[in-house]
């Protein structure tokens, strides 16, 4: 009796190499498909941080030709949980990224060096219990057949990722051969992209993507039984610009310096007199979320933009004499000025826009009838004039921010770094560890971090496509999510767009 | 069930005979199929094998090692029992929470002094849910089974040579039959493996596994290396396999743990 129980704790001691024997099973038995059942298979596959200039520079040379690219604009803060999160409308992640303020319970998660490792937690979703919500998964895993090769495969990825990074292609073609027998949509996800361009250069992001294309020809040629059709989409964008370890800050002393009281609760807030905030550094990323009580939100704002780090300050505006009641205001600071507010209309689906703002400052090209306090315009109009410019789909962009769409708790107010500023994230106690990641980042509003990349072979695109909109070009891709038992949320509101009337 | 203590006696006389008959005796004593010791007063009691009952590697792998008559062998990777010595029935007891319904079973055809031949047979079901059914979805399963039944028996033959008292070398050649009423075509695929076992201690091991799935209809090969440790009624098994297939290449570790009741 005391060997079967010393049995039953041994089977619990080898509960983690369950996966590993199922893993070992279920591919190694080599299943074929009828292709006459799905001679035609769609593959979409998610690429972190697939940017579009890298994708341009791929094509340059060779890659993708015949494909058609688009530019895929994200959200902001264009940062990855979110953004997959808003592209695949999946349920809701907690914050913008594991690291996040809670309002309803006063309280900051993941934060310090427990929010790095948080990212090393595999999704589990089979356990018989469920693990404390902000360590599990975000919800948008579950529409990727594929999307990882190990237990900690974030880990080896940031540990090495080229090897990483073709491990994951091997894996995700592997799957693709095992999964189109009997599948007509396949779609996939790889994090290294995203990791090559915060640790490598955008050279280094195209020589992968180089070698995605290769391995894709490749596949094609062996697999002439069936058509395969690809789809590639990220989630943002890659800055390339190469962060000098003094331009790495720690916001909260920028705040601290405003005159800001950086604290970790509310609680904590209404103890101080003046402004105070909760700011979440996130991970290496060029945006921090900050969250304040509503009397201070304006003014923690204001302080915020006199940082050398901050391009611009978004945050819930106050209304201005003028214009109808009802309107939801947003406001831009740059420099301890309010650089500019805009109001939205949920029920025209228009943005009302003061003519007494320097819109040029802001490198978006605005007119307003000769003489006017203010000009209504179409979310058409306003995506079309500001998708080339320094902050592509502005308005739309800063307005929904502060929505909880694809994030339950947003922010109150998010900070745009200006280049080459980036936040340091979280701090490793190896002070090494602390210089890596400084080749690239995105999240801030600007172009450069924004700008992904959507690439097809299955349809024509229009040049420029907001990322909330990639489920309405691709009904495959929904009805292989549905499939999947992934549950769809609504879009932001006025987020669809009348691409017809853009071209 | 036989215990520990009640079994010890034989334990200790069987290693004597073994150690006895072993030169150099520095390696464990070679696992002979159903070595039985000629004592005469009570029946043969069975030493365990040291070299493992059942491979670490599924479906394509085995040995020709059989358990004694109502022996258990409970692990995470397999649950075994001996029948009349001559046959083993056996169940891969974790497959059942992954929605994989399974049975196993190998009978001994042949057994002379360094040499042991086996017929095993495996029945496993993937029931709908099992490509979904890993504990992290970081793992995926190249078949698809979300909404499909498919039925896989493997079907062979493993002989286990036991090259020098530190060398066993197993090979296992299998068809297996892949059935299902669709989108899965009905198909058969051969395969052989072979695996070097190197006993280099007394608790020990350590083996080399190669193979090929498909031949002429070739899907992958494989390639691993593994350690087991045996300490009386304990095993600990660990080892890490490649899957090279024409698409790319596959790799995990594989762990098991188990006990002789």
């Amino acid at each position: 009796m005391r060997r079967l129980w010393l049995a039953l704790v041994l089977l619990g001691l080898a509960a983690p190499s369950c996966d590993w024997e199922h893993y070992a099973l279920m591919n190694s038995v080599p299943a074929r498909g009828d292709s006459s059942l799905n001679p035609v298979v769609r593959v979409y596959l998610g690429l972190d941080g697939l940017s579009h200039s890298a994708v341009v520079r791929a094509r340059e040379q060779g890659a993708f030709a015949g494909w058609n690219l688009s530019r895929f604009i994200p959200m902001f803060p264009a940062t990855s949980d979110a953004s997959w999160t808003r592209i695949l409308h999946t349920e809701r992640f907690a914050g913008l990224e594991y690291g996040h303020y809670d309002p309803v319970k006063d309280k900051v998660y993941n934060k310090a060096v427990g929010g790095l490792l948080v990212h090393l937690v595999p999704p589990l979703e089979e356990l018989p219990f469920t693990l404390p919500a902000y360590a599990q998964a975000p919800a948008y895993y579950k529409a990727f057949d594929y999307h990882a090769s190990a237990y900690l495969d974030a880990l080896w990825s940031y540990d090495r990722p080229f090897y990483g990074y073709y491990r994951g292609l091997d894996n995700l073609f592997v799957a693709l051969e095992g999964r189109s027998q009997v599948q007509d949509t396949f779609t996939a996800y790889l994090l290294e992209t995203d990791v090559i361009g915060h640790l490598r250069s955008e050279d280094d992001v195209v020589a992968s993507l180089l070698s995605l294309n290769e391995r894709i020809e490749r596949f094609k040629q062996a697999h002439p039984e069936r058509s395969f059709v690809f789809t590639l989409f990220g989630d943002h964008g890659m800055d390339g610009v190469a962060k000098p370890l003094d331009s790495v800050v720690d916001f909260r002393d920028e705040l601290e310096a405003a005159g800001v009281a950086t604290v970790e609760s509310f609680e904590e807030a209404d103890k101080v007199e003046g402004p105070a905030a909760v700011a979440i550094l996130h991970t290496r990323v060029t945006y921090v979320a900050i969250h304040a009580r509503e009397q201070w939100v304006s003014e923690v704002a204001r302080r915020a933009s006199t940082s050398k780090a901050a391009d611009l300050v978004f945050a819930r505006g106050e209304p201005r004499t003028g214009f109808p009641e009802g309107l939801t205001w947003v406001s831009a600071w740059r420099e301890g000025e309010l650089a500019a507010s805009f109001a939205y209309d949920a029920a025209t689906d228009a943005y009302w826009l003061p003519s007494d703002v320097d819109w040029e400052a802001l490198d978006l090209p605005v007119s307003f009838t000769s003489g006017a306090s203010h000009g209504v315009f179409s979310d058409e109009a306003l995506f079309a004039l500001s998708v080339e410019r320094t902050y592509p789909d502005f308005f739309f962009r800063a307005r929904t921010a502060f929505e909880p769409i694809s994030v339950e708790f947003p922010a109150d107010i998010v900070v745009s770094y200006r280049h080459p500023f980036m936040s340091v994230g979280y701090q490793a106690p190896i002070s090494s560890a602390n210089e890596v990641g400084t080749a690239g980042s995105h999240g801030a509003m600007d172009r450069l971090g924004s700008m992904g990349a959507l690439l097809s072979e299955e349809r024509e695109l229009p040049p420029a496509v907001r990322s909330d909109n990639l489920l309405e070009l691709f009904p495959a891709l929904v009805e292989h999510m549905t499939q999947r038992e992934v549950e769809l949320f609504p879009s932001a509101q006025g987020a669809e767009l009348d691409y017809d009337a853009l071209r | 069930m036989t215990t520990l203590l009640q079994r010890a006696p034989s334990f200790f006389l069987l290693g004597l005979l073994l150690a006895a008959s072993a030169p150099g005796a520095e390696p464990a004593a070679p696992a002979t199929p159903a070595v039985a010791a000629p004592a005469p007063e009570e029946p043969a009691a069975p030493e365990p094998p040291n070299s493992p009952l059942t491979s670490l590697y599924p479906l394509w792998e085995n040995t020709a090692h059989l358990l004694n008559h109502r022996d258990l062998y409970l692990g995470s990777s397999n649950a075994e029992f001996g029948i009349l010595g001559v046959a083993q029935l056996g169940t891969h007891p974790l497959s059942f929470i992954f929605r994989t319904p399974n049975i196993h079973g190998k009978v001994r055809l042949l057994s002379r002094e360094r040499l042991a031949v086996a017929a095993h047979a495996e029945f496993v079901v993937f029931l709908p849910g099992s490509s979904e059914a890993f504990i992290s979805s970081n793992y995926i399963s190249r078949l698809d089974t979300r909404d499909i039944l498919l039925t896989v028996v493997p079907v062979g033959v493993t002989a286990s040579y036991e090259a020098t008292p530190w060398l066993y070398l197993h090979g296992t050649a299998t068809m297996m039959g892949i059935f299902d009423d669709g989108p899965y075509r009905k198909r058969v695929v051969p395969g052989l493996t072979l695996v070097a076992e190197f006993l280099a201690f007394q608790r020990h091991t350590f083996r080399a596994h190669m193979g090929e799935v498909g031949f002429w209809i070739h899907d992958f090969n494989m390639l691993g290396a593994s350690y087991c440790y045996r300490r009386k009624w304990f095993e600990a098994q660990i080892g890490y396999f490649y899957r090279f297939m024409r698409e790319g290449r596959q790799a995990s570790p594989l762990f098991s743990l188990g006990v002789y009741l």
